[in-house]
């Protein structure tokens, strides 16, 4: 009955992206993306990763979900132009290398599988040195405390993502089109009720993170999912300016991450220890918020955001 | 058939079919999706791979992967960016290599 | 009871293949996204039977998140294609392949 319930998952996440990726409509491949997010999170729930599973909706299915719907709508209202599809010699040669990879992942994996088995040494190592972290999720103590300098680089490369968003679209101009904002009553009690909501739930993740499963991460994409959803109900705009606080904002995570880092080094410890469960609350805090901002900005395609309409 | 064999054969289908998709698909943002699919076939792999399915024990490979996730969502975002601004600057929503193998 | 909680992971995967079967119909894109809510509802049931199952109650959690993303993506469906009545001011892209 197990093995039924995974060859099923796994058959349904191969007929999903050909779905996604091959014929059919743009329109119908992102709906059809989607919906692979959400069973790829399912299959992390299988695979006993309750936090992957989290991170896969939020982010993968969600966040990615709402870039690509907005950028395809973008597309139309820009008018550009489709491509002309390519031709058939090309789509034969394709056919032959996705095969040929395919056949190359499938063996580097079964090797892979046969080779490590279960629990490898890093794993064992990961469970001994946890408890005296005072954290019980494992996966937070990996991403704060043993390779948080893999984090740290990652949160700035979430920033660069913004900086070099801002460089392609250029300050020089008026915001991105977004579409009209949606002041329907029953959209104003959703609105009600969810963007609250979506704090709370942010919140309870991040405390949770530290034992249960969740985090800076996930906490961070449900944060930016509220603030897509301000913005699409037409109660944040894009601004052309970057205020203060979305700038402390969007900094908070590389500098409040560095800074303990460094502190720590000036008190003689080694560069970006992390001193008790206190300090990892704090980054994981200053994460979360910046992670939420900057994805709610690239989602704007805007430099800043502000409570009153343009013009 | 193992659960784990189960998982790495599905994730090789669906990476194939990302790379095949890549190959044809000539909307830059079909491209983009097909990245995308891919990056969650590998991840599936790593996870697959490192850890025993029940136990939930080795964090390492899971917390690989929550930042893979994360990179490529600043990857997309990024692209996305750029692909806006290519169809405002030229109108095209393709790489046109074709033109160039004419020589 | 232990051959009760997988049959129900059976019968919702089954479910989710059905709704799936309309996707891929469509006809219209909203056809399409009203049976992509209608799949991540089932997920969520799927995932609260897992929780019971596996003895993983953070699995809830990703349930509840699912619940609030659904709530958030079928503004965004209709914000987007409202939207299109303002595209149509550009040259149209061929519309939905019908079957």
């Amino acid at each position: 009955m197990n093995l039924l319930i995974d060859v099923l998952i796994a058959i349904g996440l191969v007929v999903l992206a050909w779905q996604a990726l091959v014929g059919g409509s743009l329109f119908r491949g992102i709906v059809m993306f989607i919906v692979f997010g959400l069973t790829m999170a399912l299959a992390w729930a299988r695979l006993g990763s309750p936090d992957l599973a989290m991170a896969e909706a939020a982010i993968g299915a969600g966040v990615t979900g709402a870039l690509l719907m907005i950028a395809y709508w973008r597309l139309r209202a820009l008018g550009a132009s489709r491509p002309t599809p390519r031709s058939r010699l090309r789509a034969r040669l394709a056919l032959g290398v996705g095969v040929l990879s395919s056949v190359l992942v499938a063996m580097i994996g079964l090797a892979a599988v046969e080779a490590i088995g279960p629990g490898g040494e890093a794993g064992q190592a990961l469970a001994a040195a946890l408890p005296a972290t005072g954290l019980g999720n494992p996966i937070t103590g990996v991403l704060v405390i043993f390779r948080n300098l893999d984090t740290l680089l990652e949160v700035a490369v979430l920033l660069a993502a913004y900086v070099a968003s801002r460089a392609a679209l250029g300050d020089d101009k008026a915001a991105l089109p977004l579409p009209p904002a949606q002041d329907a009553p029953l959209v104003g009690a959703l609105v009600a009720v969810l963007a609250p909501l979506t704090v709370l739930v942010a919140i309870y993740l991040l405390k949770a993170g530290s034992q249960l499963p969740g985090g800076a991460f996930q906490a961070g994409a449900v944060l930016a999912a509220g603030g897509v959803l301000l913005m699409l109900a037409g109660r944040l705009h894009p601004a052309p300016l970057c205020g203060l606080g979305l700038r402390i904002a969007l900094v908070a995570g590389t500098v409040v991450f560095s800074g303990v880092g460094i502190i720590m080094l000036a008190l003689g410890q080694p560069l970006l220890a992390v001193p008790g469960t206190w300090a990892v609350y704090l980054i994981e805090t200053a994460m979360m918020v910046s992670i939420g901002a900057t994805l709610v900005l690239l989602f704007a395609g805007s430099a800043g955001l502000s409570g009153k309409a343009l013009r | 058939m193992s659960h784990a064999e189960v998982w790495v054969v599905a994730a090789a289908a669906v990476f194939g079919i990302g790379l095949y998709s890549l190959l044809i698909a000539a909307h830059l943002l079909r491209q983009l999706i097909a990245i995308k699919v891919m990056g969650s076939a590998i991840f599936l792999v790593l996870v697959v791979a490192a850890g025993p399915i029940d136990g939930a024990l080795d964090g390492l490979p899971k917390a690989l992967v929550l930042t893979g996730i994360v990179i490529a969502i600043s990857a997309i975002a990024f692209a996305l960016a750029l692909l806006v601004r290519l169809a405002e600057v030229t109108g095209s929503t393709s790489l046109e290599d074709d033109a160039d193998d004419d020589r | 009871m232990s051959l009760l909680l997988p049959a129900l992971v059976v019968f919702l995967l089954l479910n989710l293949v059905a709704g799936l079967w309309r996707v891929f119909l469509g006809p219209t894109a909203a056809d399409r996204m009203l049976s992509a809510l209608l799949f991540g509802s089932t997920t969520v049931a799927m995932l609260l039977v897992l929780a019971q199952w596996q003895q993983s109650p953070a699995l809830r959690i990703a349930a509840l998140l699912f619940v609030m993303l659904a709530a958030i993506t079928s503004i965004a469906f209709v914000a987007l294609t409202q939207g299109r009545v303002a595209a149509r001011r550009a040259p149209a892209p061929p519309v939905e392949p019908r079957q």
